[in-house]
């Protein structure tokens, strides 16, 4: 062995920099400030994506959740076991990447020591993470994450309040099978991923089973930058309902390559996109008359006993973010108030107890009735439909809860 | 032995030493720990065909995302164990590169980059419309809850790479690949079957990624195309090596390290969008101002930073 004696030391040198680094930092790790340590705090965790391709959906998820927490807090905090807490949310951002969320849940859980889970946006990430609490026995609130695949997992802390992905687009079905002249052929566009394959799996078996004509199915790749073509050959075949499965930027791209092509349909409606603010902001009028598919809409006629109603938290939460809560906003806000009645029902902070707690709700609330089946599907939620009509959304159907009547069909191109 | 040669052994010692910590950390540093093993791994397996045989694969992280399927679908379909399973994911990806590297590899420079980018998105839509992959969907696998062991698997396979490269870069082998680098022709003169070892560098390669592929599939218990496809692994393998050193026996995992530790410092912070701002920002700043990566700071001293050769080459740059 031969080596130059300072080559030696510089060698050594490194390697007890390195060493001396690593330990500072573990152990600069171990003394960081936990904020779930305050003793009258109730700390929450989230991953959500604050970059990458779903941000926008992320930023709404987050109003959500930011709405509720600064209610409950401004009204004194929550009660559970005769003691009051403030509360509090962990974010980071898992820049719309599922691997990334699952590394962050793991981190709010083992690192910050957060026991209380709000889910991330979408069903990739929410799968992810739901093998992460299923593995520490933290229970989640999955407002986002509406795939069945999720909950056919077996896992026991996963607990979804919305509708599965299989419902979201049947309403404008039901709608059109009450409209004259009956609306009977149905192109599908869906993204090949995995909630929005099983939102087109709705919508086929739906129109299949109720007298609709299949004349254009197709899948497109979940990051597309180009649905040209796509359009092409569905103007090729002149459908009465045009039906797009995928997320917000997906629907912008079909309603723009749709004007382009001069592509006319009686019924145009997508299953995330349209009920956000930024669909009307960013195509103006060329938006009206494009329906959605939607968790909850504002003129659901729910009461709460902690908002009051949908009306109220409609009011209060415009008057905070300058814009009327969408279905993403009001889901958020309500796996947060599913887990403070988890909480004040266990009347302790252990996680079992609240998972308990979660698992035997039945509770109103200004989105809907919550209680869960042993898979932890919310059993009694239903969709709605909404509309873009003169810039602003109203409810279409299901009748009872519907605030207009249904533009039919479709203005053309210019006129809208 | 070499200063060069001291810090492999001392690497591999600390890394070996490492397969003692899981029972004193909590998960969040599990979790980092496996992923740091993950991507060195996948560095240093790039590091065999870009590094030593200076061939820039853009493609590498199909063998990643076949890797996965290859070990989802076995395990999944075909009920196979992981080990099984995690050797067909070995054997599909090597056969793969081998497949594509006999026609590819003939291409050279930006060519071969864009062949092999252009591979790694076709991979990706192919598997995302097959119905027994899932389609778009993607895949469930068992759930393993035993998250010490995707850390020593992903330990192991690192270890496996740094210890097969050292092996290399001392072989027959190893000296064809970097004369291939060098001087392609001139290689081939000498009477080295450059088409041959080109084609063997790759399948190694293939293998490692794999590998790593298919633990990381287990471990996430859920895999879909654009998660395993992503293009973002093969951009890290590729910095992470630049950084460490291209061609060199550690360098790769040692950009790994900086670059995980940097990016898990500034991913921790908060939710604003700025840390990959930052972490782009000093990516630029390293490849400007270590253009061979960080050995040779670590095996020289400080007698490698030369501000006139560095000067000369950013002029020559026109930086």
């Amino acid at each position: 062995m031969s080596f130059a004696n300072d080559r030696h030391h510089r060698l050594f040198a490194f390697l007890s920099g390195i060493t001396a680094a690593a330990v500072l930092a573990a152990s600069g790790a171990a003394m960081a400030p936990r904020p779930a340590a305050a003793d009258d705090v109730i700390t929450f965790g989230a991953a959500l994506s604050a970059t990458g391709r779903d941000a926008r959906e992320g930023a709404l998820t987050k109003e959500g959740y930011d709405f509720w927490k600064d209610y409950i807090n401004s009204q004194g905090g929550i009660k559970v076991g005769g003691k009051m807490y403030k509360v509090d949310i962990k974010y980071y951002d898992d820049a719309s990447d599922p691997a990334t969320s699952a590394k962050l849940v793991e981190r709010l859980i083992t690192q910050d020591n957060v026991k209380f889970i709000l889910a991330p946006y979408g069903s990739a990430a929410t799968f992810a993470a739901s093998a992460i609490v299923e593995k520490y026995q933290v229970p989640m609130v999955d407002p986002n994450g509406a795939a069945e695949k999720i909950f056919n997992q077996g896992y026991h802390y996963t607990f979804a309040i919305l509708s599965p992905a299989k419902k979201y687009l049947q309403g404008i079905l039901e709608l059109g099978q009450t409209l004259k002249p009956r609306p009977t052929t149905v192109a599908v566009l869906a993204a090949n991923d995995q909630f929005s394959l099983e939102v087109a799996d709705g919508i086929r078996d739906y129109a299949k089973k109720n007298g609709f004509n299949e004349v254009f199915y197709s899948t497109y790749p979940p990051d597309t930058q180009d649905v040209a073509t796509l359009l092409t050959q569905v103007k090729a075949q002149n459908p009465d309902i045009i039906l797009g499965s995928g997320h917000l930027q997906d629907s912008l791209l079909i309603m723009r390559a749709a004007k382009d092509q001069n592509v006319q349909s009686k019924i145009i409606g997508f299953s995330v996109g349209p009920s956000t603010p930024d669909f009307i902001t960013s195509l103006g009028n060329d938006s009206n008359g494009v329906m959605g598919g939607a968790q909850w809409t504002i003129t659901l006629n729910y009461t709460d006993p902690l908002f009051g109603s949908a009306a109220r938290y409609t009011k209060m939460f415009e008057a905070k973010y300058n814009h009327v809560p969408d279905y993403h906003n009001a889901e958020s806000t309500a796996a947060c108030e599913t887990f403070q009645f988890a909480l004040a029902k266990a009347g302790d902070l252990d996680p079992a107890k609240v998972r308990d707690a979660l698992a035997a709700l039945d509770i109103d609330t200004f989105y809907g009735k919550i209680k869960f089946d042993s898979r932890g599907v919310n059993i009694y939620k239903p969709m709605a439909v909404e509309q873009i009509q003169k810039n602003a959304h109203v409810t279409v159907w299901p009748a009872e809860a519907a605030n207009a009547k249904a533009e039919y069909p479709l203005q053309q191109w210019g006129k809208r | 032995m070499q200063a060069g040669g001291r810090l492999v052994v001392g690497i591999v010692i600390v890394l070996a030493l490492s397969a003692l910590l899981p029972p004193h950390l909590n998960g969040n540093w599990v979790h980092v720990l496996t992923l740091f093993f993950m991507m060195s791994s996948l560095a240093q397996a790039w590091n065999l065909i870009g590094g030593f045989t200076g061939y820039a694969s853009f493609g590498n992280v199909t063998f990643f995302g076949t890797g996965a399927y290859a070990c989802a679908y076995a395990m999944d379909a075909m009920r196979w164990p992981f080990w099984t399973a995690a050797l067909f994911a070995v054997v599909v990806a090597a056969a793969l590169a081998a497949l594509l590297g006999w026609p590819i590899l003939r291409l050279r420079g930006h060519y071969f980059a864009i062949a092999t980018l252009s591979i790694a998105v076709g991979m990706q839509a192919l598997v995302a419309q097959q119905e027994p992959f899932g389609k778009g969907s993607g895949m469930t696998l068992p759930i393993n809850p035993n998250f010490h062991f995707f850390y020593w698997v992903m330990l192991g396979i690192l270890i496996v790479s740094i210890l097969l490269t050292a092996f290399i870069a001392r072989s027959r082998f190893g000296y064809a690949l970097v004369a291939i680098r060098e001087n392609e022709e001139a290689a081939a003169v000498l009477g080295i079957n450059a088409a041959r070892a080109k084609v063997a560098a790759w399948a190694i390669s293939a293998a490692i990624t794999g590998a790593a592929g298919a633990t990381f599939a287990y471990w996430n218990t859920f895999i879909d195309p654009p998660t395993v496809f992503d293009l973002n692994y093969n951009v890290l393998m590729i910095i992470m090596t630049l950084l460490g050193g291209a061609g060199t026996i550690v360098g790769p995992t040692i950009g790994s390290f900086i670059l995980s530790a940097i990016g898990e410092y500034l991913g921790a912070q908060s939710i604003s969008p700025w840390h990959t701002v930052v972490l782009g920002a000093i990516i630029v700043f390293i490849v400007i101002l270590l253009p061979r990566g960080l050995m040779p700071y670590l095996t020289g001293g400080l007698r490698a930073f030369n501000l006139g050769a560095l000067r000369a080459q950013l002029r020559a740059s026109r930086v």
